[in-house]
């Protein structure tokens, strides 16, 4: 049974009334609106979205800041309502967009326990019934009649999941509620959303993290400037969400026509960006290796010839420069034939950034080949403790690279 | 689910959601007597300090007449009232303001958020008028009525009021940040416009009907006539009456139409 259908769902704001929430500050400026009021900018958040979830299923919603995800739980939620388009749900639904709504400062542990879980649509005795549960799940028993001031942030996190854990509606919606709390944590939510699951909960869920998505969605949905771009099962999905993420998608280029890149001496046939299982993609996780082979025919066997790669971001720096003479040494001649360089970047490297690869050809006493198309490459930071993270769930500051060095500690006494 | 512009099914979703309204209010009462040394007596404090400047500078200096009771009997009574009203109204006009992740990130029907807060000043009223009647049958040796059991009704017509004016202000406030700057205002003028350290016996019958379309006055003359039995101006409390519920349905109408867009707006 399908218990929410979405058709044709939009969602319009009009840019003045964003602004106008800066600008109402002063008075001046909100009458000058006002008599503006006809050159409203208008923009769609959400267009002609559609889609179904049948009950049981767990739904996931990806697609990157700004696609329309959070609009699309917050008109679920009634939290607004659409310009057009109509909703249909079956159930009780409780939406959980952030952790803690409504949590007060000065109240204990104990007093935000039942506020927040009632703000969250729990009746007073569901709330005694779980209490301990809710308890035993955050961990703060201790800290239960201190007011939540004193608490730390990670404490406040765990508690005010603890209470929507254990939330019983027929639907629940949740969204990026994963991207706080330490990696501990965070398996433990997913492990409490796997048990949600099984008890045969409807579940939409909103995440960056693509393996929780993976582990917990049976079909996902993937937005872009406010329209499904995919949906369907969840590993397609991703994967497309994968190719979509890069700037450009260009994660190959083949030499060839127009584009052909040759000399007497050497002919270029290809460059594609792979994972070491060959699947070749734009989109790589910063915990997997990033394989760039180039193709390349030698014509004569009288020279050294050098395959030379170079790593740019995004804004034009030079992040490194590689060659592959440091394999096979410049000034031996290279024997004619098919060649691959194949050159692994390897994990653990870059920071979530991404990169241009471009690629040039030094040729003994000859001017150098360089292509002017580059591949364009995305690593994403699938945030999990195989990383350079060891557990610190703080943003990333934006560096080029996030390398896995390698520490010694030592204990002196 | 489908839209709930049904008034009864508004009224449903109402009882369904009880739980947040009464868990809010809790929130708001707990909250605003934790870490304060005098906690309540600070409800019975402001009332006490303005009824003796008003006996002094009304009372004394000016020598306006008081209808029969000690003037700070008079000023307290007027005050019951006022201290309801300014104190909900300060706090209720920003309603929705001082919780915008409520709006944003929760639904439930937005009503509730204003109400909860008079649910929060109801408590220091029943505080703030038991203490009154202990102390007017105490130290002024005043008897009361039965006239006095008529005081739920009166104080249901100014909670209504409040409840009205304050919906209306949080959700004007939500899109014009104007009016924030028309509460401070409008409990400053307001206390000199409405007899709360006088009383309206002062005023010829015409000024009176002027007077009733702050239906506050009208609350402040029923109370004083349920409490220490003095006159009222009947046409004055229809006026009034008429007021209140223009003012309620307009409050209720507005938020009506505007809430859906709060989370966008606000």
């Amino acid at each position: 049974m399908k218990v929410i259908e979405v058709q044709n769902l939009c969602k319009k704001y009009i840019i003045d009334s964003y602004k106008s929430k800066v600008s109402a500050q002063t008075q001046k400026k909100s009458w000058n609106l006002f008599l503006n009021r006809k050159n409203k900018e208008q923009f769609y958040a959400l267009k002609d979205v559609s889609f179904d979830v049948k009950e049981g299923e767990v739904l996931g919603i990806i697609g990157k800041n700004g696609s329309g995800k959070s609009t699309v739980l917050k008109v679920l939620s009634k939290i607004t309502t659409p310009t057009s388009g109509t909703i249909v749900t079956r159930g009780r639904i409780a939406s959980l967009l952030e952790v803690g709504t409504g949590f007060h400062e000065e109240l204990t542990g104990k007093e935000n326990i039942f506020l927040n879980g009632a703000i969250l649509g729990m009746k007073s005795h569901e709330i005694k019934k779980q209490f301990d549960e809710i308890i035993d799940f955050s961990g703060v028993e201790k800290f239960l009649n201190v007011p939540i001031k004193r608490y730390s942030s990670g404490m406040k996190l765990r508690l005010a999941f603890a209470i929507a854990a254990n939330l019983e509606p027929e639907i629940l919606i949740i969204d990026e509620v994963l991207a706080v709390g330490d990696v501990e944590f965070q398996k433990k939510c997913i492990k409490q959303m796997g048990s949600l699951k099984e008890t045969g909960r409807t579940i939409i869920f909103v995440s960056h993290n693509m393996s929780a998505i993976k582990a917990l969605c049976n079909r996902a949905l993937c937005l872009s400037k406010g329209t499904v771009v995919a949906s369907g099962n969840v590993n397609d999905v991703v994967d497309k969400y994968y190719l979509k993420k890069g700037i450009s998608n260009l994660y190959s280029i083949a030499f060839s026509g127009e584009n052909s890149l040759e000399n007497d001496f050497v002919k270029l046939i290809s460059i594609t960006a792979r994972d070491k299982n060959g699947y070749a993609k734009s989109s790589f996780a910063i915990q997997e290796d990033v394989i760039v082979d180039v193709e390349y025919l030698v014509k004569r066997n009288d020279r050294s010839i050098s395959i030379v790669l170079s790593a740019l971001s995004k804004d034009g720096t030079l992040i490194f420069k590689v060659l592959d003479c440091s394999v096979i040494r410049w000034g031996e001649k290279r024997e004619s034939g098919l060649y691959v360089s194949s050159c692994t970047i390897p994990k653990n490297f870059f920071n979530d950034i991404s990169i241009d690869v471009g690629l040039e050809v030094f040729v003994e006493g000859e001017m150098r080949l360089s292509s002017i198309d580059t591949i364009s490459l995305v690593l994403a930071d699938e945030v999990n403790d195989k990383d350079s993270r060891g557990g610190v769930m703080l943003d990333w500051p934006d560096s080029y690279l996030r390398p896995k060095l390698y520490w010694n500690i030592r204990k002196l006494d | 689910m489908r839209e709930t512009n049904n008034i009864f099914l508004s009224i449903r979703e109402l009882v369904k959601y009880k739980d947040v309204y009464f868990y809010l209010a809790w929130r708001d009462i707990l909250v605003r007597y934790k870490q304060s040394v005098l906690g309540v007596v600070w409800i019975l404090l402001r009332p006490l300090l303005l009824a003796l400047i008003f006996s002094f500078i009304f009372g004394r200096v000016a020598g306006l007449p008081s209808g029969g009771v000690p003037y700070a009997v008079l000023s307290l009574s007027g005050l019951l009232v006022w201290q309801f009203f300014s104190d909900s109204f300060m706090h209720g006009s920003m309603a929705f303001l001082n919780n915008v992740e409520l709006v944003t990130k929760v639904y439930f029907p937005r009503i509730i958020i204003p109400a909860s807060i008079l649910l929060c000043s109801t408590l220091d009223f029943l505080i703030f008028f038991s203490f009154l009647l202990f102390a007017f049958w105490a130290f002024w040796g005043i008897c009361f009525s039965l006239k006095i059991l008529f005081i739920p009704l009166f104080f249901a017509w100014l909670f209504i009021f409040v409840l009205s004016v304050n919906i209306l202000f949080s959700s004007l406030i939500v899109k014009y940040r104007d009016f924030k700057h028309l509460v401070p205002f409008v409990i400053q003028l307001g206390m000199y416009v409405t007899p709360v350290g006088y009383s309206s016996l002062i005023f010829k019958t015409k000024w009176r009907y002027i007077l009733s379309l702050n239906p506050l006055s009208s609350i402040i003359d029923c109370f004083r006539w349920s409490i220490l039995g003095q006159g009222v101006f009947v046409h004055g409390i229809i006026i009034s009456s008429i007021v209140t519920v223009l003012l309620f349905i307009g409050g209720l109408y507005y938020l009506k139409k505007t809430e859906q867009y709060f989370a966008d707006v606000i």
